[in-house]
């Protein structure tokens, strides 16, 4: 596998739904390539970065399974509730 | 979608929304009206302007509730309806030309290796973060992807809804989806990469 080849599958590979078949070849790249090493971890640690900086809380892309409750919404004031509904009401 | 309580019956909500029932909808606006505030708010990086896009979203929901089919969720009609009008008033107010992608994601060799050798992160992330210049930093970052992937990656990493629920938002397939999220998260990488390689030191 060459490091573009592994880059393409990253996605994949950071959401658990890569082949298990190609996860055996990433592997032994990754154990041979340094500069893939670092990628991937740059990779995960900029979606991590994304998710602080927004407020989203730090889970990363494979432990969303479960809510992040640092990135439950505040509900929609009042005011603005009615200031919808009113305008609905209009003809 | 993450986090948003299960609305009490959506078949009895979408009967309410399409005979246009004011208490559905103001159901429908208190159950969803904040995930989508938030949603509005990560696309536009501006308060006000999310409040006026979510207003306009709601508006435009009750106006075209009779073409609700039901066939999707009330939470990704409501999503595409919000998402449109966040799209819309970012490009009214687009202030400079988009960096191409291309620019952004890294490149190959012909043997398939990369052109570029990638210096470590000394400091882990979530300590970075804990400082205000850098959390603003990958803001600004976030901020200068080119829309469509800017889009993707707010919806798929940051919003927490699916491959699937994102297509359908974006009126378009998975894979398309796929392909966007990663080119994204490899363009804010390289964004991230000067701020992020000087910071322990």
């Amino acid at each position: 596998m060459t490091c573009r080849e592994m880059t393409d599958f990253l996605v994949d590979y950071v959401s658990g739904e890569l082949d298990p078949a190609v996860v055996a070849e990433f592997e032994p790249h990754l154990e041979r390539c340094p500069n893939c090493r670092v990628y991937v971890t740059q990779y995960r640690e900029t979606i991590i970065a994304a998710r602080l900086a927004v407020g989203a809380g730090a889970a990363s892309d494979a432990a969303r399974g479960a809510a992040d409750r640092a990135d439950d919404p505040p509900p929609m004031p009042d005011e603005l509730v009615r200031a919808i509904l009113n305008a609905i009401r209009k003809p | 979608m993450n986090g948003t309580p299960a609305p009490p019956d959506e078949a009895a909500l979408v009967q309410g929304l399409r005979a246009g029932d004011p208490a559905t909808f103001e159901t429908l606006i208190r159950t969803y009206g904040g995930r989508l505030t938030q949603v509005a708010r990560r696309i536009l990086f501006n308060e006000e302007d999310a409040r006026e896009v979510v207003q306009e979203a709601f508006i435009s929901a009750f106006k075209a509730r009779e073409q609700f089919s039901g066939d999707a969720k009330l939470s990704t009609w409501l999503h595409r309806i919000t998402v449109n009008a966040a799209l819309m008033k970012l490009r009214s107010k687009r202030r400079r030309p988009e960096e191409p992608i291309e620019d952004l994601v890294p490149r190959f060799l012909p043997n398939g290796r990369h052109t570029e050798v990638f210096r470590s992160w000394d400091e882990p992330v979530d300590v970075a973060l804990e400082r205000k210049e850098t959390a603003q930093f990958v803001r600004d970052a976030i901020d200068r992807l080119p829309e469509a992937y800017r889009t993707v990656l707010i919806l798929r990493d940051l919003q927490g809804l699916t491959g699937p629920e994102t297509a359908e938002v974006l009126d378009t397939t998975v894979n398309a989806v796929k392909i966007r999220l990663h080119r994204a998260r490899m363009a804010l990488r390289t964004l991230l990469a000067p701020q992020m390689e000087g910071a322990a030191s």
